[in-house]
């Protein structure tokens, strides 16, 4: 039997498939994912979850459409500066 | 007889509320006097004692305020005080007030960013802004008493002055005499924010204001009539529109509003997913804003039910739950187990103790404190599976040496 320390992550399927997709993105060494227990959770290593948080904030950012207001000030404001 | 019964009534209230005040206590037939009470009513009622109003009276001052001024003068010192804590506009707010804010966690020095030193608003000073001005005064004073014990100073003289505060009346002037240091220290404070007039440091005589006699009377009534006057208009598209001029309520808006028009009266905003979350990143929770929107909603928004439009509240959250996708906690991970027996062993154990997190038929995971007592267990058992197994080696020996033994013999 083996032991590892680390962290659980519990998260929604969703982000469980992200999760995994940018596992496999990464070079074998920077590899985070240590086991896939269940549709909701998964075992990684502690140093990677600061990256692992940011990466996800600009999934869901990119996912998020702002509609842009033109011919607001605030909005031409912006623009110009 | 009517009379009668309704002065026996009278009688009865007035003996509770000296009762609840421990003024005065009863027994089976007869009421006794608390002993300092007695000796201080027997003063009173004989003319003697030192008044502490000054024992000669003040000439007329010339520059006198009247109840409206200083209400005004309250009002404004007070909002000065939770406009600085809702835009960390530290004009009129000295350090004394600063400090005590930051004691009762209500603000907090931030560390990071460019920003590093200034005040932010902390989750508690959010709420606090939310709740009415006696309650909010209550609160800071409370707070301040235990700051001042906190440095070591006695409370007592303190709380002595503001006891008198709250007995006296609402547009008479006192004397400064006869304060001890640390009084006259606390009366400057409350000047500060708001609780006492004084046209100068060193004039000889204050002004109590409304808010200084409300706070041991518990009655808000006059204080809030401008609060609860609701301003705020939400629509369903996110539009937020704003009927006030007042600073303060507009900073508040501010802290998780995208401000875009501002009219003389009113000012017109957005709610978009940044601007709440960058509340949501100083630590509000949705519900709080929700209920800030609710209680502030403009008269013509309360007449519809629910009173916020149910897409906003729920945005709100659905924001809120976007920001905690990923709940992460220290744990420990067993896997490559040598069979199926020993998964099941561990899973049922783990399950059993309450602190087996996740498992599947290749993986068990427990909390990070769990896996002291797993380990034990896991190390007894082994142990246990040892000494079973040589016995069973044992017994298997002894039973091919007799084997051997029957088979040798002819």
């Amino acid at each position: 039997m083996h032991v590892h320390k680390g962290v659980l992550i519990e998260c929604d399927a969703a982000i469980k498939q992200f999760l995994l997709h940018l596992d496999s993105q990464q070079p074998s060494e920077t590899r985070f994912i240590i086991a896939d227990v269940d549709e909701t959770h998964l075992f990684v290593d502690p140093p990677s979850l600061p990256m692992l948080q940011t990466k996800l904030d600009e999934m869901l950012d990119k996912n998020n459409f702002t509609p842009k207001l033109e011919n607001t000030p605030a909005a031409s404001a912006a623009k110009s500066s | 007889m009517c009379v009668h019964l309704v002065s026996c009534r009278a009688h009865l209230e007035a003996l509770e509320r000296l009762k609840a005040l421990r003024i005065a206590v009863a027994n089976d037939t007869h009421w006794l006097l608390s002993p300092s009470f007695r000796v201080g009513l027997r003063t009173a009622l004989s003319g003697g004692g030192k008044s502490w109003a000054g024992a000669d009276p003040l000439e007329p001052d010339a520059h006198a305020k009247d109840i409206s001024e200083l209400e005004q003068y309250s009002r404004a010192r007070w909002e000065a005080v939770l406009q600085f804590m809702a835009a960390a506009n530290t004009e009129g707010v000295t350090q004394e007030v600063v400090n005590v804010l930051i004691d009762a966690e209500l603000i907090s020095l931030s560390t990071t960013g460019e920003g590093a030193g200034r005040p932010v608003i902390t989750n508690k000073g959010f709420q606090f802004l939310l709740q009415d001005v006696a309650t909010q005064v209550w609160y800071f004073l409370t707070q301040y008493l235990n700051s001042l014990q906190k440095r070591g100073a006695d409370p007592v003289e303190a709380l002595a002055l503001l006891f008198r505060l709250s007995f006296s009346t609402v547009g008479m002037d006192y004397p400064v005499e006869g304060l001890t240091e640390g009084q006259l220290d606390l009366l400057q404070h409350l000047r500060e924010i708001g609780l006492v007039f004084r046209r100068k440091r060193t004039s000889r005589r204050f002004y109590p204001t409304p808010l200084a006699i409300n706070l041991a009377s518990g009655s808000a009534k006059n204080l809030d009539a401008a609060d609860v006057k609701g301003y705020i208009v939400v629509e369903t598209n996110f539009r937020i529109y704003a009927y006030t001029d007042s600073p303060l309520q507009l900073a508040l808006l501010s802290l998780f509003v995208d401000l875009r028009y501002r009219f003389p009266n009113m000012v017109c905003g957005l709610l978009s997913r940044d601007s709440v979350r960058k509340a949501l990143v100083k630590g509000l929770t949705a519900e709080q804003m929700i209920r800030f929107l609710r209680t502030h909603a403009h008269p013509q928004m309360r007449s519809r039910t629910p009173v916020l439009p149910e897409t906003i509240s729920d945005q709100l959250r659905l924001w809120e739950l976007e920001r905690n996708r990923l709940r992460v906690l220290p744990a420990v991970l067993y896997e490559r187990f040598s069979n199926q027996r020993e998964h099941d062993l561990l899973h049922h154990y783990g399950r059993d103790l309450g602190v087996e997190l996740a498992h599947s038929s290749q993986h068990i995971v427990v909390t990070f404190e769990g896996h002291e007592q797993i380990k034990t267990f896991w190390q007894a058992h082994r142990q246990q599976a040892e000494a079973d197994a040589q016995a069973r080696q044992r017994a298997y020996e002894q039973q091919v040496a007799q084997h051997q033994a029957s088979t040798m013999q002819p």
